[in-house]
């Protein structure tokens, strides 16, 4: 990571001036921010919260389709993305570094958050596709839809060359049909286990047969290897297309509105938490279904949730979130260290930022298996625990002078009151008794050291950043 | 394989002052007084190698003796003549790259359990995956079976009791209370500030911070869950912290895995189990060229347990099994793979082993309604067999539910 400060980004409807927001609305809205976004700093939280909730809702959802505007992140455009010499071009490192950068630099947070969503709905993986290309073209079209509608993004991933290939869907053919995508797409992708029959999956499985890639890894439709015979899907008889199949799965399920539950219970246990209360799944399913899955109204109905916003429930974020979120709050990025070694002329380039990310559990481009990560607990093991911890000695050891001395200088020179100011930049309203005292033991005893005080401020950077206060939403 | 020389041996100091004599990789011998044995189960060790993705059993233990396999295997069949017979069938024999376990088994030390799955099988990975590791088949219970095992029998002396080779920890392991620790590598389970033997020191203190941050109380299960991690991470280093070769590589095969996994299991730390895993095996298309790799790769590994566990000097101490989520279908599919299928053979391996064949191999033409194997062997048999016959704290029936009119059996494996 490059010691490199860039210009904070600007959240949306941030107002002028701002009168101080009651204390409920500030709490409400720092939960979204972290929950919808990457977090945001209390002064971010304070500007948004004197708007009101519901507004800072609508403020994250009003991004237009990527495709429909002008990227404003310009420096992260697919282009810079590029690898810049042969040997990345097999490798992935260049394109998690992307994403994110962009994750941390978007100003429209909820839209990366939701393609980072759909990569775990739909998760594809390099290490069998083999094209960084079309991992990233899979990318573009997951953001593209990402606020989109779920039966258009359906049936634009059924064709995407990566899910193609990823999925066997490339082998799937009329006289040798390949049951893989046609069962993912309806265990994994909208209806979830024990809902379809393995005589499903095998019809799906036929209807799905035309689409294949070609040599440059372009998707490409073949009639003459498609089975044009009828299929019985769910119950529904047809000379069926792989369209037909997922808008057979989407209306006319036999027993009802099982996809919208299905995706709205997904989202929810990424956004909110594992094993959202079924009340909140219903409102998300009933939004979903009566704006013919529009995706925004489903994640509007989620968002506007009082369990959402101000229940008891919690969840870890995610690694991408955490590393994101932190480049975020600290406006830094993950362009790699530059590592030269005495004698050596030659740079190397430590892309420590995509490791740390990697060593928590999330490697970018790269989930465990077809059905994505599993989140929540499961981010919490011992390997992943370390690796945060180890994050967040690094980013305390990386975070400018100047940044150390602005919080040391504001804090009149004494570490001990660096801990609100840093907690102020990481959008922190309140700390756990127990962290507190943790980080106050901390400081008794650096102070028994006589370390010095920029040491100190950075070790306090380093605990608010491995707190369960942090690493909780 | 020979002893390694004395040069190749580096000495490490290990906690409570005793000396640990080791080599590099694969071999490790542990000389000095063990003390008191921290490991309740009386010092038996249990290693469990994960297949991910639903291994081809068929092509594994080969049943070249049913006329189908040739039939309905057109691509993917090996010939007659290059499947490694065994002395003791007609009708089964291993892969042509399964050589070294082939020997194994010629030495009395391996186990085959043929046709091993459960009833009402499940073709999704996940869910057939999740069977397995909660011990199961109802997949209504999200604790593993190896945890709850961990939740109810005594710590004893241990510090670390269950270990997974890598930056997952399987379910298989994961307890109400008690879950086992995932350690990736040796030299990358550090401190990056620093290891803090000095109480002294910047990185002691803020390790004792971090540590006390598990003092919260909090309600929400999750948060639980962080908490006991960030609890069990700041022991778990400093004790493996003191295993470990600062110059041993992340492991790159699952042999790696396999010695690292000894070398824990092997250690003053009181661990009971590890877990490492091997990934690839979902073939939907192009088998041949995928499958043979993996099996070699798999061959390496118990071969190095075998050896890793010898060098221990307590060759019976040492319990190996294999276990995928599910097999792979009779009939290869149109793209030179298989889709997903049922019962498969898994593998025990150790001195303490019974070597030689156990179940029966299922027929390949009296398939179930998905043209499956019929499983002919409950895989909560061979975890009962574990539980009761080999880490013995507690019933293998309070673990698994079971009771005795669900016709369940051990299978004789163990000595």
């Amino acid at each position: 990571m490059a010691q490199v400060e860039v210009a904070a980004p600007a959240l949306p409807g941030a107002p002028s001036s701002v009168a101080a927001p009651p204390e409920e609305e500030r709490r409400r809205v720092a939960r979204l921010f972290s929950r919808a976004g990457f977090g945001a700093s209390v002064d971010e939280i304070d500007q948004a919260a004197a708007k009101g909730y519901a507004a800072a809702v609508e403020a994250l959802l009003a991004f237009a389709p990527a495709s429909t505007r002008p990227d404003e992140l310009t420096v992260l455009s697919l282009e810079t993305g590029a690898p810049s010499t042969e040997s990345e071009a097999f490798s992935m490192a260049p394109y998690q570094r992307w994403w994110l950068d962009r994750m941390a630099a978007t100003r429209w947070p909820l839209e990366e958050k939701l393609t980072l969503y759909w990569h775990n709905h739909f998760a594809t993986g390099f290490s069998k596709v083999r094209r960084p290309k079309a991992m990233l073209a899979q990318n573009r079209l997951l953001r593209d839809h990402a606020g989109g509608n779920f039966r258009a993004l359906c049936k634009a991933i059924t064709s995407d060359p990566a899910t193609l290939i990823w999925l066997d869907g490339n082998t799937n053919q009329k006289i040798k049909p390949n049951e893989n995508y046609g069962r993912e797409f309806m265990e994994l992708f909208t209806l979830g286990r024990d809902r379809y029959t393995q005589e499903d999956v095998r019809q799906a499985a036929r209807a799905f047969t035309g689409w294949t890639t070609d040599g440059q890894g372009n998707a490409v439709y073949h009639q003459e290897i498609h089975d044009d015979g009828d299929k019985t899907i769910l119950g529904h008889t047809g000379k069926w297309g792989a369209d037909d199949v997922a808008d057979i799965v989407l209306d006319r399920h036999p027993e009802g509105a099982v996809a919208a539950h299905y995706v709205a219970a997904r989202l929810a246990g990424f956004f909110y938490r594992p094993d959202p209360e079924p009340a909140v799944v219903e409102a998300m399913a009933a939004a979903f279904v009566a704006s013919d899955y529009d995706i925004k109204a489903m994640v509007r109905a989620l968002l506007l949730r009082p369990e959402f916003s101000d229940g008891p429930g919690l969840t870890i974020k995610a690694p991408a979130e955490y590393v994101a979120g932190t480049l975020r709050l600290l406006h830094l990025t993950a362009a790699p260290t530059p590592v030269t070694q005495p004698g050596q002329p030659r740079k190397r380039e430590f892309d420590e930022m995509v490791k740390a990310c990697n060593d928590m559990g999330q490697e970018l481009f790269e989930p465990p298996n077809v059905a994505g990560w599993k989140g929540g607990a499961v981010w919490a093991n011992t390997a992943a625990t370390l690796a945060r911890y180890n994050f967040a000695a690094r980013v305390g050891k990386l975070v400018t002078d100047n940044a150390v001395r602005t919080v040391l200088d504001a804090a009149a020179g004494e570490p001990r009151d660096t801990a609100p100011l840093w907690m102020h930049r990481l959008g922190l309203l309140t700390l756990l008794p127990s962290t507190e005292a943790a980080i106050g033991r901390y400081l008794d005893a650096s102070v028994a050291a006589r370390t010095d005080a920029g040491v100190r401020t950075r070790g306090v950077l380093t605990l608010l950043l491995a707190s369960p206060d942090y690493n909780l939403r | 394989m020979s002893e390694p020389t004395l040069s190749r041996r580096q000495f490490l100091e290990v906690a409570g002052g005793a000396l640990a004599l080791y080599a590099t990789s694969p071999l490790w011998l542990r000389l000095g007084p063990a003390g008191a044995d921290p490991a309740p189960a009386g010092g038996r060790k249990l290693l469990v190698v994960l297949l991910e993705g639903g291994n081809d059993g068929i092509n594994t233990l080969v049943p070249y003796g049913q006329p189908a396999y040739f039939d309905k295997r057109r691509t993917l069949a090996y010939k007659p003549e290059e499947v490694i017979r065994l002395s003791d069938s007609t009708t089964v024999g291993l892969a042509p790259t399964l050589g070294k376990l082939a020997k194994l088994y010629e030495a009395r030390k391996v186990g085959i359990v043929q046709g091993v799955g459960y009833d009402k099988p499940n073709l999704s990975h996940f869910e057939s995956m999740d069977i397995w590791q909660t011990g199961s088949p109802k997949h209504d219970i999200s604790t593993g079976w190896l945890g709850r095992y961990l939740d109810r029998s005594p710590a004893g002396g241990s510090v670390v009791r269950a270990v997974a080779v890598g930056n997952r920890l399987p379910t298989a392991l994961v307890g109400a209370e008690q879950s086992g620790v995932a350690v990736p590598s040796f030299n990358g389970f550090t401190f990056f500030d620093g290891a803090d033997g000095d109480a002294a020191s910047e990185p002691h203190r803020l390790h004792e911070a971090f540590l006390h941050f598990a003092d919260a109380t909090l309600a929400d299960p999750t948060a639980g869950a962080l908490l006991r991690s960030d609890r069990a991470t700041v022991s778990a280093v400093r004790a493996i912290q003191k295993l470990g070769d600062p110059k041993a590589k992340p492991p790159a095969t699952l042999a790696d895995q396999v010695s690292m996994a000894v070398k824990l299991l092997s250690s003053d730390l009181g661990v009971e189990i590890a877990m490492v895993s091997l990934g690839g095996f979902d073939n939907h298309a192009s088998e041949k060229t995928m499958h043979p790799k993996l099996l070699t790769e798999l061959d390496n590994a118990l071969d190095t347990f075998v050896t890793a566990a010898a060098a221990t000097g307590r060759p019976g101490d040492y319990l190996l099994m294999t276990f995928s989520e599910f097999g792979r279908r009779v009939e290869e599919d149109g793209s030179a793979g298989t889709d997903h299928g049922t019962a498969a053979p898994l593998f025990v391996v150790g001195d303490a082993v019974a070597g030689g064949l156990y179940g029966e191999q299922p027929s390949l033409t009296a398939l179930d309604g998905n043209k499956n194997l019929v499983r002919t062997v409950d895989f909560r048999e061979v975890y009962s067999t574990v539980l009761d016959g080999w880490l013995r704290q507690v019933p293998a029936a309070e673990i698994l539910g079971t009771r005795p009119g669900d016709g369940l059996h051990p299978v004789p494996f163990l000595r």
